[in-house]
């Protein structure tokens, strides 16, 4: 568990899938994730128990995202596709209970994970792709230290048309210069 | 055939002898260690003679820390003293910190074997600690020495990149 001053990132039990179902099948929360595919309890439950096993692998370290203050899972989030000879993974993150956007919080669960993924895992660089019209999280994303370093033109297919992804990047040795300046 | 040669084998680990299908058996196991990244186990081959004279490894390889332990054997005796074991040693090291991105190699090595201490110390290792009196051999008890490799080291002392 690594724990903030407004939220805790924890391990995702088998309990947790009800909610995380019943509010990613909301399409206002789907609509800047990749996937617009309903999920079944029973599916989630897999992915879960999947999350486990890929950790053991040190492949996917998946979290939940807890409210400290009340004791609530509020999103997910996690480093996929860790690559351990380029020491480098994909930060992918949702806050899926729409009542606690815009509050800072997503905000801390990423400053988490980057804590998480290069003081504890020793990676080299943390990257993530973010869809354009996404602003909330580029807002976010910027802001914790991460650089626009590209974009994949056309990406994805969504509302009748096509968007473009952009990328982000952060290195460890800029994490590090940040949290020296106490900007982190 | 070669390793059930007690000459070579007073400097490893194992003192029991091993069976063609034991040995079997462990090269097919170094496959999967090498498809987890947890180890990479290399044969010694002499370029001209194409003729198999020992082995080497990184085993153990942790990836939060980026360590791993290096082990060497040249079990043909012929090929002893020729430089073929420093030149697969700093083979093996830049592999290991050129392409596996390791950022310290250990190994240890037995009180008694001077040969393989004296490569190690010429390629780079740093004599950092002992185990004291960690091995039994031949009635009496014997120190295991920790030998080490730093990334920003090895950088220093082997400059230019070299391709494997």
């Amino acid at each position: 568990m690594i724990r903030g001053k407004y939220v805790t990132l924890r391990g995702l039990e088998l309990i947790d899938a009800p909610e995380i179902v019943r509010r990613y099948n909301d399409l206002e929360v789907r609509r800047f994730l990749l996937s617009v595919v309903p999920i079944s309890l029973e599916e989630e439950r897999d992915r879960i128990k999947r999350s486990w096993e890929l950790r053991r692998k040190g492949e996917y370290y998946m979290f939940g995202i807890e409210l400290n203050k009340p004791k609530r899972l509020i999103g997910t989030c996690g480093l996929e596709r860790v690559s351990h000879i380029h020491r480098r993974a994909e930060v992918s993150i949702a806050i899926f209970n729409k009542t606690y956007w815009d509050q800072g919080l997503g905000t801390e669960a990423t400053q988490l994970l980057l804590h998480f993924g290069f003081n504890l895992l020793n990676l080299h660089s943390i990257w993530l792709a973010v869809f354009e019209d996404n602003r909330r999280a580029q807002h976010i994303y910027g802001k914790v230290g991460f650089q626009r370093v590209g974009t994949r033109r056309q990406a994805i297919f969504r509302d009748g048309r096509y968007i473009d992804m952009y990328l982000y990047d952060i290195l460890a040795e800029e994490y590090r210069h940040q949290l020296e300046r106490g900007t982190a | 055939m070669h390793y059930n040669d007690w000459e070579l084998r007073r400097f490893l680990n194992a003192i029991v002898p091993v069976s063609k299908e034991e040995e079997e058996d462990w090269i097919r196991s170094t496959w999967e260690e090498r498809r987890k990244g947890t180890s990479y186990v290399f044969a010694i081959e002499v370029n001209r003679s194409k003729l198999l004279v020992g082995g080497c490894a990184l085993t153990g390889v942790s990836i939060t820390n980026r360590s791993a332990s290096f082990g060497i054997a040249l079990y043909n005796k012929t090929y002893w003293n020729k430089g073929y074991g420093t030149e697969a040693t700093q083979l093996m090291l830049s592999y290991g910190f050129n392409q596996l991105n390791l950022y310290r190699i250990h190994l240890t090595v037995f009180e008694f074997n001077e040969r393989a201490r004296h490569v190690y110390e010429k390629v780079g290792f740093t004599q950092v600690g002992l185990h004291r009196q960690a091995l039994f051999r031949n009635g009496r008890y014997w120190d295991i020495y920790i030998m080490d490799f730093l990334a920003k080291e090895y950088r220093k002392r082997y400059p230019q990149q070299e391709k494997l």
